[in-house]
């Protein structure tokens, strides 16, 4: 199996479209680590200006940490078009080019030949999200230093202490890998059906974009069908940043406010990645290679 | 000679559209297998049901003995294919192309190996080139180098000569020629330029709207010791007649209305042309036709064939 997923890899790697999303990332995160380093504290003045009347704040409120939470927010709605383009053309980019006919001639079943390439598509949306934590989180800590994290809300304002931070980082990474791979998987489920990469990236967008917004619609008929939609749960990562308090409102280190709700979130995420995975190798079992 | 192919009533439907209906043939080892038939006659889609890309309605396929569909695996390890187009990875030079697929049949390639491959299709010079460059006789001989990487035993050439210039041609024929002479290999070809099927096959399957109308060696389809004779006459009914109810009836063959066709032995051409006469049929030519194009349009069109005449 690992040579298929190796000479997968290979040909990924070998394609000038695979860069575009690691330029990307670089370029956005890049020039959002600038505009604040330029022009960061007095961005930060203003969105602390109502705490400072009420708080003594001292200490550095723009660090590493805070940017790479905005850059989290910022950027999980922007990646998965990028995922897209490299997962939507796994088998329909094939068919395009006329080389899945020869694949399939191989001897190589088509259920290994297309979990080979499923599982490519995860391992470069992992290795997106490593990019994307390396230039998020690692050069922001190297740019702007650590501190304690303070998150502003629209009712109440989180602070977490500095030591008590990074490993929230790694599994908020994890989790946005998570939401990431789910991405991956309905692009490359879309794939199997279309000649040519076009349509399964923008039919992929659409699915998100439209479950997206019904999410944001608060109507009793959409209700009803939002905890079962993929999209409802890919900012389940924010749940790594809601902490626990004591009695004395003081932060209980290594706590995460609500973990089921992670963990279901995550459950729900799974079950979409298996799911978009077996629907894949059955229809790529039926399909008739006309192309 | 053992049977490498065997095909047995195979059909294929899309639909309500019968694209190969109730085919049976047979490929033998060493065979050069020419495979013809009209556009849309159902040679693809019997090439494809052959790689597994598409799946019978009906019938069965053995190759070497093993059902396709249970052995596959097994079967695709012995077997080299190049379907309509050399579609390769542009992206990639010949030598990644190439190495890509020997590791996907099954084998670790070395630069000793891909070299020899490549030095067999005349691309040595080029392994790092990418194949965007390449032109369509390049793409067609990387093709071939693709299909025999793993040195199968059995190469499957769906249009092998498509977009390729007359020099392209004699090129992929001597290949072809040398698969078979020098390495052994059994080949099913398909193709729609007769004269070049002629130089290289040695045995013929002919299909028509799905169906199998003629197989056979070459040598005795186009035995060159006999002759196909086109008799056309100004009582073509009677001709015919007479032809059915003769010594002749035996040679008679499948032909278009007004024209009777006959195959002879060439020293006996005279007898009949004489017998004919004596016999009250107004000839009004003879004509004789032994290529196999000619053979090929007086089965699958017999009226188109005699118009063009």
């Amino acid at each position: 199996m690992w040579n298929l997923i190796s000479i997968e890899l290979f040909k990924v790697f070998r394609k000038p479209r695979t860069f575009i999303a690691f330029a990307a990332i670089s370029a956005i995160v890049g020039l959002i680590q600038m505009g604040f380093y330029v022009d960061g504290e007095s961005y930060i003045k203003f969105g602390m200006q109502a705490l400072s009347d009420s708080f003594d704040i001292d200490g550095k409120v723009l660090n590493g940490y805070l940017l790479a939470y905005i850059i989290l927010q910022t950027l999980l709605i922007h990646v998965p078009l990028l995922i897209a383009l490299v997962a939507g053309d796994m088998i329909s980019g094939e068919a395009n080019m006329g080389t899945l006919r020869l694949l399939v001639t191989k001897p190589v079943s088509r259920d290994k030949l297309i979990s080979a390439k499923f599982l490519a598509s995860c391992i470069y949306t992992l290795m997106l999200l490593v990019w994307m934590a390396i230039w998020a989180l690692f050069v922001s800590m190297l740019i702007f230093g650590t501190d304690d994290l303070i998150i502003m809300k629209s009712e109440l304002v989180t602070q977490i202490i500095e030591k008590d931070t990074f490993w929230r980082y790694l599994a908020a990474f994890g989790f946005a890998a998570l939401a990431m791979v789910t991405v991956a998987s309905l692009a490359f489920f879309l794939s199997i059906f279309a000649e040519n990469s076009i349509g399964p990236i923008i039919a992929c967008m659409s699915i998100v974009i439209l479950f997206t917004i019904l999410n944001t619609l608060n109507l009793p008929i959409f209700n009803i069908v939002k905890p079962y939609l993929f999209t409802s749960h890919m900012l389940a990562w924010k749940g790594f940043f809601d902490v626990k308090v004591n009695a004395d409102n003081e932060q209980i280190i290594g706590s995460v406010e609500n973990i089921p709700a992670v963990m279901r979130s995550a459950g729900i995420l799974t079950i979409h990645i298996i799911g978009f995975w077996a629907g894949s190798i059955i229809a790529f079992r039926r399909k008739d290679i006309l192309s | 000679m053992p049977t490498i192919i065997e095909i047995q009533h195979l059909s294929k439907k899309f639909g309500d559209f019968h694209a190969v209906r109730d085919l049976s043939f047979k490929v033998n080892k060493g065979d050069v297998c020419g495979f013809l038939g009209q556009n849309g006659a159902g040679k693809s889609t019997t090439i494809r049901m052959l790689l597994t890309l598409i799946r019978p309605t009906s019938g069965q396929i053995f190759i070497q003995g093993m059902d396709l569909f249970k052995h596959r695996n097994e079967i695709l390890k012995n077997t080299g294919a190049v379907i309509e187009r050399p579609d390769l990875y542009n992206y990639l030079t010949a030598a990644e192309n190439l190495s890509v697929f020997a590791r996907l049949s099954g084998i670790r390639p070395n630069r000793k190996l891909i070299m020899n491959k490549l030095e067999q299709v005349g691309l040595a010079e080029r392994s790092t080139s990418k194949v965007k460059i390449f032109s369509q006789g390049m793409k067609q001989r990387l093709g071939i180098a693709v299909a025999m990487v793993h040195d199968p035993s059995l190469i499957i050439l769906d249009e092998p000569t498509n977009g390729l210039d007359p020099q392209g041609i004699a090129d992929m024929r001597n290949l072809i020629n040398s698969l078979s002479r020098d390495f052994g290999k059994t080949l099913l070809v398909s193709s729609h330029l007769l004269s070049e099927m002629e130089q290289i096959a040695t045995r013929l399957i002919i299909i028509d709207r799905g169906s199998k109308i003629v197989e056979g060696e070459m040598k005795d389809l186009l035995d060159p010791e006999h002759v196909m004779l086109e008799v056309t006459a100004s009582n073509p009914d009677l001709c015919y007649q007479w032809v059915c109810q003769s010594s002749w009836r035996e040679f008679v063959q499948p032909s278009a209305k007004n024209v009777t066709v006959i195959k002879v032995q060439q020293g006996n051409i005279p007898v009949f042309t004489r017998e004919l006469v004596l016999a009250g049929i107004d000839v009004v030519s003879i004509k004789p036709r032994n290529t196999l194009e000619e053979y090929f349009l007086s089965l699958t069109n017999p009226l188109k064939n005699v118009e063009s005449n």
